[in-house]
């Protein structure tokens, strides 16, 4: 191994939570929002205009030739409507957000841009299973918890030196364990748990400060939002089976199998989800994250 | 060097020395190699999914995405170079086709692209020479046009050669 992993100072854990950049007003407005069960476009505009920015931002990705949008849409009102809720919370964080989703996750042997572009298609894939669902699963909660569920990774990947060889170290071990098991054995902690002191300490809504924390184990949230934490779990397995993993975790971790209690899925409708998702992903990602 | 990045769904065939052919990580997918040594061509298709049934925009534009059509246009992709073989002449590699833990129903994703790929490949009668598929880790592929020697990628791990 490279170098000895320790157990993570708390003191110092605290400290990088911390310091990580605050998002900006409207931001942290729209995911107070995004994070109620019900939500208008007309609710995001008026958060949005507050920010100019953010504004001109959302025009000029409403009016990008990848959208194929027919006539120019002059106003914020008719952007937004145009592209809804799940663009406009997606640009906020890739502007606001852009340290961490373009953070390079060395501890986990990760490139620039891969959470990125991980939140993406795991948000993507939360909104697909969302519609899936036979139970009641927030949409928007979904897509933006999806969108969210990493950020632990930005704060313990710095933690982490040594880690991949860790990883591999145990993966020739007779006995296999998911890399959220290996996190808390050798740091006392995982990315869930960081994720959702971060998500704190954002002041983040409820709703999705449960999607992030138990983005690993959703039946153990909270009923009311366990259905919608369902669906972050699977989107983000899928992300991972599709490619868009965070570096050397992908794709050690543990699905639950008790998915179709909350979504069925049968093997012809994940694959038919799955390639619907890579179109509605390519279309995206270069207006977002690259 | 020239170095082409065979996207998802994406096939890729290059000829001669200093070439060298790579997918991104393959995760459930599965990277399917076709070399011929004495010309030192390589082919290689990244695939996503096991069967194709009626998508028909994404197998006109991405053939390569579905293991049912992903080999047929790979085998085309080596034709229009001007190669000419017996597929039993061809070298064969499979890498990827990796799996969640506790997978089950619709998750298998992973041993479903590696189940469809070999059914596949033996309806084209191609033989598979080398095979380095499940486990749980995702890996890229890099081919090695002049050597015919094809790298697993692994983040910040040890590479391994097949």
């Amino acid at each position: 191994m490279a170098q000895a992993l320790t157990m993570i100072d708390p003191g110092k854990l605290v400290q990088k939570v911390r310091d990580i950049e605050p998002l900006s007003d409207a931001t942290h407005k729209l995911l107070l929002l995004m994070g109620q069960p019900d939500h208008q476009v007309k609710d995001l505009v008026r958060i949005v205009e507050c920010e100019p920015a953010l504004t001109a931002n959302v025009l000029k990705v409403a009016n990008s030739a990848s959208l194929g949008v027919k006539r120019q849409l002059a106003t914020l009102a008719e952007a937004a409507s145009y592209l809804g809720y799940m663009h406009i919370i997606g640009i906020a964080l890739a502007t606001s957000g852009r340290r961490v989703f373009n953070a390079e996750l060395k501890g986990y042997g990760s490139s620039r841009g891969d959470l990125g572009r991980h939140s993406l298609w795991s948000a993507l894939a939360a909104k697909g299973l969302a519609q899936l669902a036979c139970t009641v699963v927030y949409e928007g909660i979904a897509f933006t918890s999806a969108l969210l569920h990493d950020i632990g990774k930005v704060i313990i990947s710095d933690f982490l030196p040594g880690y991949a060889d860790e990883l591999e170290t145990r993966s020739k071990s007779t006995e296999q364990k998911d890399n959220l098991t290996v996190e808390r054995e050798v740091l006392g902690t995982d990315h869930c748990a960081v994720g959702s002191l971060l998500a704190e300490h954002w002041q983040l809504p409820e709703s999705l400060q449960i999607g992030i924390a138990y983005h690993h184990c959703p039946r153990e949230a909270p009923a009311k939002w366990r259905a919608t934490t369902v669906a972050v779990h699977m989107a983000d397995m899928m992300a991972m089976m599709g490619g868009y993993g965070t570096g050397s975790d992908a794709i050690l971790y543990s699905l639950d199998g008790h998915y179709n209690e909350f979504i069925p899925i049968t093997a012809g409708k994940l694959d038919s989800l799955m390639l619907g998702l890579q179109k509605e992903y390519e279309r995206i990602v270069p207006l977002l994250f690259d | 060097m020239k170095e082409i990045i065979v996207g998802i769904g994406e096939t890729g065939v290059l000829s001669g020395e200093g070439k060298v052919l790579q997918t991104g990580p393959l995760g459930a997918g599965v990277a399917v190699v076709v070399l011929d040594a004495p010309s030192r061509t390589a082919g290689l298709v990244h695939i996503a999914l096991p069967a194709s049934k009626s998508e028909t925009d994404k197998i006109e534009s991405y053939p390569g995405t579905f293991a049912d059509t992903a080999i047929p246009a790979l085998m085309e992709a080596l034709a229009q170079t001007g190669l000419s073989r017996d597929p039993e002449e061809y070298t064969v590699k499979l890498v990827g086709g990796a799996n969640v833990m506790d997978r089950s129903g619709a998750f298998d994703l992973g041993a479903r692209n590696v189940e469809a790929v070999r059914r596949i490949l033996a309806e084209h009668n191609l033989q598979i020479e080398t095979e380095k598929t499940g486990g749980r880790f995702s890996r890229s592929v890099k081919v090695y046009v002049d050597s015919s020697l094809v790298e697993l990628i692994f983040p910040s791990r040890d590479t391994e050669f097949i």
